[in-house]
Parts: C-alpha cells; sequence; structure tokens
C-alpha cells in the first residue's frame, strides 16, 4: 500500500467516498434532482423559440391532435412548448422572493429575537402591519404608482412573504439567544454579528432551509395569482402560472392545458423540497460527525 | 401573508386522471341512459321544443346567476343581474316581451300625443305589503328613479321630464320637454322605472338591502337577501297577471362557471344564466339540458382616440382596423358563438320599432375595414410612422376573451411593425378610464334595454373615447330627439356611417349570450330580454 | 405581575398599530387608480349636479388629512360608517360574513394545525424514510397544486360523486353549515398546513438530534418523558407558524369564497378595494389586524411560558423556579 503514489490513493478514496454517499440517496431524492436539472436546462436554455406562435383559427384542441401531444390553448399555442417556454418566467422570480424574503428574515428575525426590548417591538409591530395589510391594494398600488411588470412582483412578493419568516426566524433565535452560554458572550465582550453567525444561525438553520424551500412553492403560486391585477407577467408571455389561469376556462376542452403547467408547477417545487432538505440535513450530519 | 388565494392540493395526478376519465365515462353513460328529450352531444343552439305542462306545480325553482349582487338597488348598482332581481318582484308601468316590444303591466294602455304626452291608465293591483296601488304611489316611484342623484343607473334612462300629475283617480301624465321616440320603454322595470309604495320609498333607510326588502307588485315577493349569496321569494298570489309555477323561487349567486356547472348537473339548478362559450358543449352534455343561446345586442371593439398620437393620423387608424382578423376571432376565440361586426348598434336593436329588412339594409351600408394585412401596411406606409410604433391596450379582467382577442391582434400587428402591449386591469379601473387619454381602448357594452343603444352613449356628446365631432354627434342629439323610430334609424346609421369612415372605431364581435335550462323547466319565447320580464312566471314545468 | 403588565404593554401596541395601520390604508387607498364617483354613477355621462352631491357626501374634495380625520373621529365615536359602494351600515355589511370567515378559518386552522403537528412530529421521528418523504412531498404538493383544480376536484368526489357534502352554498345556521363549510375548510388547510408540518419537522428533528435525548435514553428514561421534553422544546417555531396559518387565514380567501360560492370577508375585501370603499376596507383590515395582534400576542406569550429563559428576558423580572419537565437542551457547539 506504501507503494502507490500518496496524492492517487487520497484521489480514489475521495471518489470512493462520494460515490458511497450516492448510493444513500433516497430515489426520490435522485428523480428530485433529475427534475431540477431539467428545471434548470429549461430556465438557461430557450428551448422552445416559437412556443408563442399562434393560431387562432385552430383554437383548443384537446391533447393527441396531430402536431400538439398536450393539445393548444384557446389562441391556438401548443401546450407542450408553451411549458417549456414557460419554465424560466415561473422559475427565476419565485426563487428570489424566497431568497429575499428568508434574506430580511434571518436579519431582521435575528436582531428582533438577540436585541430584544424596543428592537423587537419595532420588528414585531411591523410584521404584524405587514400581515394585516390587504396584500391586494399594495399590489394595486404599486401596479398603478409604478406600473406593473415581473420584477417589481418580485420586490411586492418579497416585502409581502417578509413577515412570516421574521417571525419564524425570530421565535428560533429567541430561544437560543437567552441560553446561559449565549449569555456569557455577552458578558465577554463579544460582537454581536460574530455570536449570531457562529453559534445561533448554525442552529437555526434549519428551520431557516427548509422553510425557503416551501416559499418557493408559495411564491411560484402567488406570482401566477397577481396577474390577474396587471401586475407579473404581461398577458402574452410564457409563463405556468398564466397558463393556469388561461387553462382555468379550458378545463373541459383541454384539460391537459391546465394539467401540464401544473403538474409542472407541482414537480419543481416537490423536487425543491426534497432535494433542498435531503442537502439540508447532510449539511447538518456533515457538521455534527 | 403566504400567496394572495391559498393554493389547495390534490393527492395524486393518477387519481384526478382517473377520476376524469370517470366523469367523462359517467355523463355518457348518464346521457345515454336519460330521457329521449336529451340532444346530440355539441347541440346546436336551437333545441328542440319540450313538453310542458302548465298545471303542474313545483315547490322551488332554483336559479344559478353567475354575478353576485351587495345591494337590490337597481337605481344606484346599474348591474344586469340587478335588473334580472328585481324583475322578480317588481313592475314598471308597461313591459316588454320577447321581442322588446311593449306591453301592458301596472299600466292597462297608454296613449301618447306627438311621443310629448304620455297618459297611462293604471290597473288595480296591490303591493306586496298589501296596501293598493295608487296614483301617488305611481308619480313617487317615478320622481324617484328619474332622480339623478338618487337613482343615477336609473336616471339616465329618462329625457327631462316638464311635469308628473295625476290627471285622474287611476291616470297618470308625463309630460316630457321634448319629443322623444324612445320613451315610451323607459317607465318599465327593463330600463327606468319600478314602482313601490310612496311611504316604503321616503322611509326606507337603505333600499334594496336585507332590511329592506324590495317591494313591488311582481310575481314574487323577496323574503329574503344575503349579499354575495343568494335571494329567496315567495309567490305572489295576488299577482295580477299569470301566476309562477313555483311555490318558491331562489337565486343562487354562483360565480365560478365550474362550479355553476356541477351545480347544474347535479340537479342543484333548474336555470343557469351565463354559460360561458368555452364550456357551452360541456354544459349541453348534461342530462336533460337545453341551451339556449341569443344574440345580446352586445358591443365589442376598439375606440381609436384622435387626440392621441400617433392615432391622430387616420392612416394608422386605418392600419390597425385592418389588422383585426374579425373571423378568427369569431371562429376561433368565440367558438362560433358571436358574429362579426360591421357596425356599432346591432341588427337586433336596430329593428326594434321598424323591421329586421330596415335594420340590416342600414347595417350593410356602412362601411367596412376589412382584414388585410398588405392594406394595413400600405394605410401605414403613406403615415408619419411608416416603420411602425408602440402601444398599449388594457382590458378588464372580467371579460378575458377581449384578452386573448388583444393578443391575437398584437400578433398581426407585430407583422406590420407596431408593438401593442397587452394588460389587464381590473374593470373598475377600465371603466375609470374612458376618456382619459388612452391611445386604443376596448369598449363592451352590454344594452340591458332594447331602447338603449351603444351608439347613444358611443357616438354622444360625452362619449367615452372622448372625441369631438360636431357632425356625429349633432346627427346622434337629432337621433335622440327622433319622433319616429325609423327617423332614429337613419339618423345613428348616417352617424355610425360618418364615426366608421373616419374609423374612430373599429368593431370586433356582436356578443350572444347562453342560458341552460335543466329538465324540470322550460320557456316559450326565449329571447335576450327574457330575463328583463317578467321572467319566473314564465318559466313553465316540464311534463 | 408579568403577564398582566406584558398584555397590557401588548394591548397598547396593538392600538397604536391599529391606527399606524388605517392610516396606511388609508393612504394607499388614496392612491390606488379608480374613482369613487364613477364607481357609483356607472360609466356613462352623469349631471354636473350628481357628481357635485356624491363629492360632497363622501368629503372627496376636502384635503387628505381632513377626510381621514373624518373617519377616525366617527370610529372614536363607535361609528365605523357605512358602505359607499350600497351605503347600508357596516356591522350589517360585515355581520354574517365575519362570522362565516372566521367559521371556515377555525375549521381550517383546526385541520391544518390538528393534522400537521402529528404528521410533522411523525416525519421527524422518522426521518429519511419513506414516510417522511411522503408526508413533506404530499405537504408541498398541497401548496403547489393549482387552487381552483383542487377546489374543484374536491367538489367533484367529495359533492357530486360520493354525495358527502352539499356542493356550494353556507346552509342553514348549525350542523349544516358545519357541513357546508368541511369542503372548503380542506381547500384552505390543504394550502396552509404544509408551513406547519414542515416547521414542525425541522423543529422535532433538530432536537431529536440533541445530546439530552440520547442521553435521557441511554439512562433509561421512559420513552414518554423523553418526547415530553423534546416535543416542549420543539413548541416554539411550531406555535409560530400555527400562528402565521392563523394570520393568513383570518382575511378569508378570494379563490376559496368563489369556488364554493361563500360571501365570506375575502371577496368582500377585494370588490371593496376596487371599488374604492373606503370605510369597508378600514373595517376588515381592523378587524384583521386585530385578530392578527391577538394571535401574536398569545404565540408570544407561549414562547414564554415554554421558555424560562425567554420568559425571563421578555416578560417579566419577576425570579421563577425553573419549571419541571422542561430538559434544557444545550445545543452549544463550539
Amino acid at each position: 500500500m506504501t507503494a502507490t503514489a500518496p496524492t492517487e490513493t487520497r484521489a480514489r478514496t475521495r471518489l470512493q467516498r462520494a460515490a458511497r454517499r450516492l448510493r444513500h440517496v433516497p430515489g426520490s431524492v435522485a428523480v428530485s434532482a433529475l427534475v431540477l436539472l431539467a428545471a434548470a436546462i429549461l430556465v438557461v436554455l430557450p428551448v422552445a423559440p416559437h412556443a408563442l406562435d399562434q393560431d387562432v383559427l385552430l383554437g383548443t384542441t384537446p391533447a393527441g391532435t396531430p402536431g400538439h401531444p398536450f393539445g393548444t390553448d384557446s389562441l391556438g399555442r401548443d401546450v407542450l412548448a408553451l411549458t417549456l417556454a414557460g419554465a424560466r418566467s415561473a422559475i427565476v422570480g419565485p426563487v428570489v422572493v424566497a431568497l429575499g424574503s428568508m434574506l430580511l428574515g434571518v436579519l431582521l428575525g435575528s436582531l428582533a429575537g438577540y436585541r430584544g426590548g424596543w428592537v423587537d417591538a419595532v420588528v414585531s409591530r411591523y410584521v404584524d402591519l405587514t400581515l394585516a395589510m390587504p396584500a391586494l391594494l399594495l399590489a394595486i398600488v404599486v401596479a398603478g404608482v409604478v406600473g406593473g411588470g415581473y420584477w417589481i412582483t418580485v420586490l411586492v412578493l418579497v416585502v409581502l412573504f417578509s413577515p412570516s419568516d421574521i417571525r419564524i426566524v425570530r421565535g428560533a433565535v429567541l430561544q437560543h439567544a437567552h441560553r446561559p452560554y449565549i449569555e456569557s458572550t455577552r458578558v465577554l465582550g463579544l460582537p454581536a454579528w460574530r455570536v449570531m453567525m457562529r453559534h445561533i444561525l448554525p442552529n437555526v438553520r434549519p428551520l431557516v432551509l427548509t422553510t425557503m424551500f416551501l416559499n418557493i412553492a408559495y411564491a411560484l403560486v402567488s406570482m401566477s395569482g397577481l396577474t390577474y391585477l396587471g401586475l407579473g407577467v404581461s398577458p402574452g408571455a410564457a409563463d405556468w402560472g398564466l397558463q393556469l389561469s388561461d387553462g382555468r376556462d379550458l378545463l373541459y376542452s383541454n384539460p391537459a392545458a391546465s394539467v401540464v403547467p401544473g403538474l409542472a408547477i407541482i414537480l419543481v417545487a416537490t423536487a425543491v423540497n426534497l432535494v433542498g432538505d435531503h442537502l439540508s440535513e447532510r449539511l447538518e450530519q456533515g457538521e455534527d460527525a | 401573508m403566504k400567496g394572495l388565494g391559498t393554493s389547495m392540493s390534490t393527492t395524486r395526478r393518477r387519481t384526478r386522471g382517473v377520476l376524469a376519465t370517470t366523469l367523462a365515462l359517467g355523463l355518457t353513460l348518464a346521457a345515454a341512459a336519460c330521457a329521449p328529450s336529451t340532444p346530440a352531444p355539441g347541440a346546436s343552439t336551437t333545441p328542440a321544443p319540450a313538453a310542458t305542462d302548465t298545471t303542474k306545480e313545483l315547490d322551488q325553482l332554483t336559479v344559478g346567476l353567475a354575478a353576485s349582487a351587495e345591494t337590490l338597488d337597481v337605481a344606484t348598482s346599474g348591474l344586469t343581474v340587478a335588473y334580472t332581481i328585481a324583475a322578480v318582484a317588481q313592475e314598471g308601468l308597461v313591459a316588454i316581451d320577447g321581442s322588446g316590444a311593449i306591453v301592458p303591466a301596472l299600466a292597462e294602455s297608454w296613449e301618447t300625443t306627438d311621443n310629448t304626452v304620455f297618459t297611462y291608465t293604471l290597473r288595480e293591483a296591490t303591493f306586496s305589503d298589501g296596501t293598493p296601488v295608487t296614483v301617488d304611489d305611481v308619480i313617487a316611484s317615478i320622481n324617484h328613479y328619474r332622480d339623478a342623484e338618487k337613482a343615477p343607473s336609473t336616471a339616465y334612462y329618462w329625457p327631462a321630464v316638464k311635469s308628473v300629475e295625476a290627471t285622474g283617480e287611476r291616470e297618470v301624465t308625463i309630460t316630457l320637454e321634448a319629443p322623444s321616440a324612445t320613451f315610451a320603454w323607459t317607465p318599465s322595470a327593463a330600463a327606468g322605472l319600478f314602482v313601490a309604495p310612496a311611504a316604503w320609498l321616503a322611509s326606507a333607510g337603505t333600499i334594496g338591502s336585507p332590511t329592506d326588502l324590495l317591494v313591488g307588485t311582481g310575481p314574487y315577493t323577496i323574503t329574503e337577501f344575503v349579499p354575495g349569496s343568494h335571494v329567496t321569494a315567495e309567490r305572489n298570489d295576488a299577482y295580477w297577471g299569470p301566476h309562477g309555477h313555483a311555490k318558491t323561487l331562489r337565486l343562487d349567486f354562483i360565480t365560478d362557471d365550474s362550479t355553476r356547472l356541477l351545480a347544474f348537473q347535479d340537479g342543484s339548478l333548474d336555470v343557469a344564466l351565463n354559460v360561458p362559450v368555452d364550456q357551452a358543449d360541456q354544459w349541453s352534455k348534461v342530462a336533460g339540458a337545453r341551451l339556449e343561446t341569443v344574440e345580446d345586442s352586445s358591443w365589442q371593439g376598439l375606440m381609436l382616440n384622435p387626440a392621441v398620437k400617433p392615432f391622430d393620423e387616420i392612416e394608422v387608424r386605418r392600419a390597425v382596423a385592418h389588422a383585426i382578423d374579425r373571423d378568427a376571432i369569431v371562429d376561433g376565440l368565440l367558438h362560433g358563438r358571436a358574429t362579426a361586426a360591421t357596425g356599432i348598434t346591432a341588427p337586433g336593436q336596430l329593428a326594434v320599432g321598424t323591421s329586421e329588412a330596415e335594420a340590416r339594409a342600414a347595417v350593410a351600408g356602412l362601411p367596412t375595414t376589412t382584414f388585410d394585412l398588405d392594406a394595413a401596411r400600405a394605410a401605414l406606409a403613406s403615415s408619419s410612422v411608416p416603420t411602425g410604433f408602440t402601444a398599449t391596450l388594457a382590458y378588464p379582467d372580467s371579460i378575458p376573451v377581449l384578452g386573448r382577442a388583444s393578443l391575437a391582434i398584437a400578433e398581426q400587428l407585430k407583422q406590420i411593425g407596431i408593438t401593442l402591449e397587452v394588460s389587464q386591469i381590473p374593470v373598475s379601473e377600465w371603466s375609470n378610464s374612458f376618456g382619459n387619454g388612452e391611445g386604443l381602448q376596448w369598449m363592451s357594452y352590454t344594452p340591458p334595454v332594447p331602447t338603449d343603444w351603444p351608439t347613444d352613449w358611443l357616438l354622444g356628446e360625452y362619449n367615452p373615447e372622448g372625441f369631438v365631432d360636431a357632425s356625429i354627434t349633432g346627427l346622434q342629439a337629432e337621433a335622440a330627439a327622433a319622433t319616429t323610430p325609423a327617423e332614429r334609424l337613419a339618423k345613428v346609421t348616417e352617424a355610425t356611417g360618418l364615426a366608421l369612415e373616419q374609423q374612430l372605431f373599429a368593431p370586433v364581435y356582436w356578443g350572444t349570450s347562453t342560458t341552460a335550462f335543466g329538465p324540470r323547466v322550460a320557456t316559450d319565447d326565449f329571447s335576450q330580454y327574457f330575463f328583463q320580464t317578467p321572467w319566473p312566471a314564465r318559466l313553465v314545468p316540464t311534463a | 405581575m408579568g403577564v398582566a403588565s406584558f398584555l397590557l404593554r401588548r394591548l397598547a401596541a396593538l392600538t397604536a398599530l391599529l391606527v399606524a395601520l388605517s392610516f396606511v390604508v388609508f393612504s394607499l387607498l388614496h392612491l390606488a387608480p379608480g374613482d369613487l364617483v364613477k364607481n357609483l354613477l356607472g360609466p356613462r355621462p352623469a349631471t354636473p349636479e350628481a357628481v357635485a352631491a356624491i363629492r360632497a357626501r363622501y368629503h372627496l374634495d376636502e384635503p387628505f388629512l381632513a377626510q381621514y380625520l373624518h373617519w377616525f373621529g366617527g370610529v372614536l365615536r363607535g361609528d365605523l360608517g357605512v358602505s359607499a359602494r350600497t351605503g347600508t351600515d357596516i356591522t350589517t355589511v360585515l355581520g354574517d360574513r365575519v362570522g362565516l370567515t372566521l367559521l371556515t378559518a377555525g375549521l381550517a386552522a383546526l385541520l391544518a394545525i390538528g393534522l400537521g403537528v402529528p404528521l410533522g412530529i411523525r416525519a421527524a421521528q422518522r426521518t429519511g424514510s419513506l414516510t417522511d418523504r411522503l408526508v413533506t412531498g404530499s405537504a408541498v404538493v398541497g401548496v403547489s397544486a393549482p387552487g381552483f383544480a383542487v377546489g374543484l376536484l374536491l367538489l367533484y368526489v367529495f359533492a357530486v360523486m360520493l354525495g358527502w357534502f352539499p356542493l356550494y352554498g353556507t346552509g342553514e345556521p348549525g350542523l349544516d353549515r358545519l357541513r357546508h363549510l368541511v369542503l372548503p375548510a380542506v381547500a384552505l388547510a390543504l394550502g396552509t398546513g404544509a408551513v406547519v408540518v414542515k416547521v414542525t419537522r425541522a423543529a422535532v428533528a433538530r432536537e431529536l438530534q440533541q445530546d439530552y435525548v440520547t442521553f435521557a435514553r441511554s439512562r433509561g428514561v421512559p420513552e414518554r418523558v423523553v418526547r415530553r421534553s423534546y416535543l416542549r422544546n420543539a413548541s416554539v417555531p411550531v406555535v409560530t407558524s400555527a400562528g402565521l396559518v392563523v394570520a393568513g387565514l383570518v382575511g378569508g380567501s378570494v379563490l376559496v369564497e368563489n369556488v364554493f360560492a361563500l360571501p365570506g370577508l375575502g371577496v368582500l375585501l377585494a370588490d371593496s378595494i376596487t371599488y374604492k370603499d373606503v370605510p369597508v376596507v378600514q373595517a376588515i383590515t381592523l378587524l384583521v389586524a386585530a385578530t392578527i395582534g391577538v394571535t401574536t400576542a398569545l404565540v408570544d406569550l407561549y414562547t414564554a411560558v415554554a421558555d424560562p429563559r425567554v420568559r425571563r428576558a421578555t416578560v417579566g423580572r419577576t425570579r421563577t423556579a425553573p419549571r419541571r419537565g422542561a430538559v434544557p437542551g444545550e445545543a452549544g457547539t463550539a
């Protein structure tokens, strides 16, 4: 054994270790990873450039029509092509919403939970205010004053999603912030942010990650919910949420027009959660080991 | 807050697929096994008449409305659904029949001199609260519903009135400031009058609220109103006209189309209004269902505002008009349940008081802009923006078909270099935006009354587009003051011709509405005006 | 006493919140596109007198602040005003709808929390197993499936095919009403339950990894005692998420109310916003805010009660002996 070169052994054992780890990956997670890979490809590459081509006279046709495996929508656009093209608009925004909202959640939630006192009071009242604010009103005013648009909608959703993330993080931080060993760091005069990063946040991390992955699912659904106000995607664009709301009228003439994008949303949302939770668990195990 | 409309779950897609197949199978079997009067799937819009039994009595008749009402007061809401509900319990001096002609209601007879002085002889009748109908009640009602502050929606139909007086124990005379060819229809529950007790009108806190239910002389009496949910009514056995065949009537507000279909399928609804164009085939497959599709005189088209660049140039307006493929929209998007519009006021309305032939002739004479991309390109080339431009078009969220039509039009315009940015806005924002300086706007107008012509508003002095053209608005004013229907038709046709020549409007389609009747009831003489007449009394049980 | 002063403080904060919120909402409505006058008169031409009359009745010509104070003054006198759209008294307009929405929300919360928490615990106890994946997966499917399709499916299976529940509407008060609200409550719960499931799972799984659980088990402590302690320690995030579920449900849901034809607060709020019916929007928003304020106060109170260290820091200065059964879980990572 000592005759072989050390780097070769290290590389090989690392590979062996990785392979062993992969064998422990549950089937559902592996499938989900493939789904995410497919979604990523769809987001990055323009896979269906002619998705928006209309054929108004053709109109809605059911699945199995020659040339259209999943039929067409009311404007004669191929459902499959539209779904493939709609991936980017449907996925990118919600991911940003979940990330942005959790960023706010971690920042304000840990501030409120750790500092307590009037900081907590102010943040909590902001949370209560935003939770009670009618989302529709905020959306309409923003759309009316600033104009509609995809990224404005993302911003609005970040604001609307953040209160729940803030509260969840705050609650978790509260639990850890008052443990004796943390209090001792205060006595020792360690900077708060260091304590936060090193001791409190790692405990809160699994909760943060799992909630963030779920938020992607909620955001996927919410983005499409705002189109009817003139926010979100423009009516002619390729987007799963838009396909769903259009497809609602076509439920009997071509159910595939709703089923296909709906299935896409469900698959991506579930895949994100299964893969994400698995990776998050691995992260915790890796640290504890 | 998570999401605007919280989303729900299902277990597995496979299960839904199985259920969908089961549903389709089940319906087919049910349809096959059912009574012989079932029409073939994908039935045409003229169903076979059902055998009726006028001696039969129904316990309860349930009607599914597609709109929801927060108040029963027509005068303040002006919504079609409010008219439909009010017609159950209230009436005017006259009513309209299936063809849109005037027939007696609370007035047994009437006469007019020069369409300026109208004298009505009242019949003996009692209100639902037990008090008899007197001349004072009629006068009070007239004054209430023509008051622009108290009743803005109904006041619209009342021309300037010189006097309203009792000229006999059972006689009322209305004197107008100027002659009007259309006034005869105004004192009806389809337009501008609902006769109610004077005392009630004066003392009612909020007319049409759950605590101040409508009092009238109609075939039914409203006994319960839950805003946003339903209306319950009981048969008025003291009604002077033909009685309804159902002891109680229930109007349910079901705004979701699929839920309404399910309710109709399982027999919860005897009648369902506003069957969506995309679902009509599914509705007609329900066992024992009869669908009635009628032209509802609605006009849908684009308003091209000459006050906004680049629509100030007629070549640009022509170019846009040439890019609208009406036939594709009517056949593809509306499945043939509409007519490509070549004018503004529909022939069906133009014919009221004149004749079908005259109406069709009038419309045939109007200038039309055909779908022709080459002509569009040529028109654009001779304008100041030959390479094209960008414009916006907003459509109301309440009419998704207009959104699809907008996208179809945008696709065509793209080919001649015009980029159309389509956006969706809430319906109140859309109706508030008329005359606000938009270059291109959708207009959709569904007249609730035969004499309420879209041109009255669209070509009038206070038109929603905001155009100023004395020749057109002058002609429209003359039409409003016309003393005979033929004169009105002539003036309106001339005004419309001018407007279309200048391409101030680009007509797209005249719409239809479809009503579904279940196996328990039928009606003879169904028309677009049916639900503005005392319609519950006109529903007859099937044999 | 600590708890009393805590609650009083929160009550004061809630009142301040309601005032601030009413001002924010009023301003937003003012900025929103739309015109109450046009909504009331219809899009067709109206006489200048009619327009003037309406503008006077709703104080639309007065400066913004004066309009707000008009409304606020009314509220201080106990008068929430009348609906601009229908002229009906606000209490009548809200009356039945509040009860209906709260009942539906309550049922949905009961389902979401009553089923979500046990499922989450189960999944955490069997992390990585098929049960775990199924529970998490179904929860996410519940959230991401299209709402209208789910509502329709529930209707078709349980109302049409099986006939267990009525198809639409509210039914007669009493048991009949409960029957009518079951399907809408299920639809709502499926959408909001996921967060309860996932948060519970994450929190309980984290606790299960702690040393104290291993120590206690190896010491032979009975499983139910161990369970009590790790569940108690995990309870704070769970209760927080439960509170959020309630907060999200209390304003009603336009989608569910449409599909099941329920006259609830969601549709009323949405319609009133687009109509610019200020009194109704304000009344509903304040009601929702008050409920949310109370809920978050209760959640924070629980957080303090469940964890004595938190209690000391947030609720009061009184010295309390550590409660029995709360085994401190030291998550101290180096």
